[in-house]
């Protein structure tokens, strides 16, 4: 019985223990873009299917992708609610901060998902990008950090 | 240890890995856009008129003027002037096409391509001669589309520009008569192209 009891606690200690993992198979890339028209907003698209929207304020240099992330160490086959938050939605210029900003609101494929019985889950991420309407965008990488959270 | 003890120590086991397993975890990503306004132009080389002999007509108010046209597409020069002319130009060696390589567009796109100034004088940067030429009416080529007016990128972005011009006597108007002959010099111009989205 003593032999018992240990195993379930430290069956119970590993499951409490475990920690979700991340390995990115695609980061959310809104693509390399020209601004050809800033004199009023204008917005690109991505949906986590893959599929790109962009107004005629922007020429596309190469196309984006849509986020796409494994998780794994999740409790196996187990309903899981999905949230993005972001501080803010501008999007920061990485090399100098006299430029317009890009608004970027990130959006999930779906808010929950069951996790496979290995206890892996694939989230998939699209977002959307707006211009000022004013300014001048630099050249350069305008990124935004998004926090994902997992509650199960 | 009895059964029932047994069965306590279960329940509260189970209760706590209960409230052990409610969690949530979170991670942050990158997202990332790159903006690339810059179009990157490179001159291969400047447009040439070649070798010539030109005459002017310098007769008061006239505005008979000769002209060769170089073509941007690498052709031969052709030469306009009145018969008889009182102003003419002979090629000697014939000229070239300007040629401009552009870069780092988008992939199939249109681009808009011009000159900035619509006539540019050209003059003896020595200062041994006064007289002048003017540069106008370009023209254009556009190699990856082999037309003069397709100015679509090809797939990496890239577009080959020739540019050609109009190369015009001038009036100077000091009435010294017809057939003038221009002094031997070598006759230079600036003029700027534009390429934008």
């Amino acid at each position: 019985m003593h032999r018992f009891l240990t195993l379930i606690f430290l069956l119970l200690f590993f499951f409490s223990s475990a920690k979700a993992t991340m390995t990115e198979i695609n980061p959310l890339f809104m693509g390399k873009i020209a601004v050809v028209d800033n004199s009023v907003p204008g917005s690109i698209r991505i949906y986590p299917n893959g599929q790109y929207l962009v107004d005629n304020n922007f020429v596309v240099l190469e196309e984006g992708t849509p986020g796409n992330y494994l998780f794994d160490g999740l409790p196996a086959s187990t309903n899981i609610q999905l949230s993005v938050q972001t501080a803010g939605s501008d999007m920061q210029y990485a090399v100098q901060t006299s430029s317009a900003v890009f608004q970027l609101d990130p959006f999930l494929e779906q808010s929950s998902q069951t996790t496979n019985e290995q206890g892996e889950l694939t989230i998939k991420l699209g977002a959307t990008l707006t211009s000022s309407g004013d300014g001048i965008y630099l050249d350069g990488v305008y990124f935004k950090p998004i926090t994902l959270q997992l509650d199960y | 240890m009895n059964l029932r003890l047994i069965n306590k120590l279960m329940i509260g086991v189970l209760a706590f890995g209960m409230v052990g397993t409610a969690a949530a975890a979170t991670q942050e990503i990158n997202a990332t856009v790159t903006v690339s306004n810059t179009i990157t132009l490179a001159k291969n080389s400047d447009l040439s008129f070649g070798s010539i002999s030109a005459t002017f007509d310098d007769t008061a108010s006239s505005t008979v003027v000769a002209k060769m046209t170089v073509k941007a597409d690498g052709s031969p020069s052709v030469v306009t002037a009145n018969t008889p002319a009182s102003a003419n130009i002979i090629i000697i060696a014939d000229g070239a096409p300007a040629e401009v390589a552009v870069s780092g567009a988008a992939p199939g796109q249109d681009l808009s391509v011009s000159v900035a100034e619509t006539t540019v004088t050209m003059t003896d940067p020595s200062g041994v001669s006064a007289h002048t030429f003017s540069l106008q009416a370009f023209n254009f080529y556009y190699a990856e589309n082999s037309n003069t007016f397709t100015t679509t990128t090809d797939g990496t972005g890239n577009l080959t520009i020739g540019i050609g011009a109009d190369l015009v006597t001038t009036n100077p108007a000091g009435d010294s008569g017809v057939g003038i002959l221009y002094d031997d010099a070598t006759y230079t111009g600036k003029f700027n192209l534009n390429v934008e989205y």
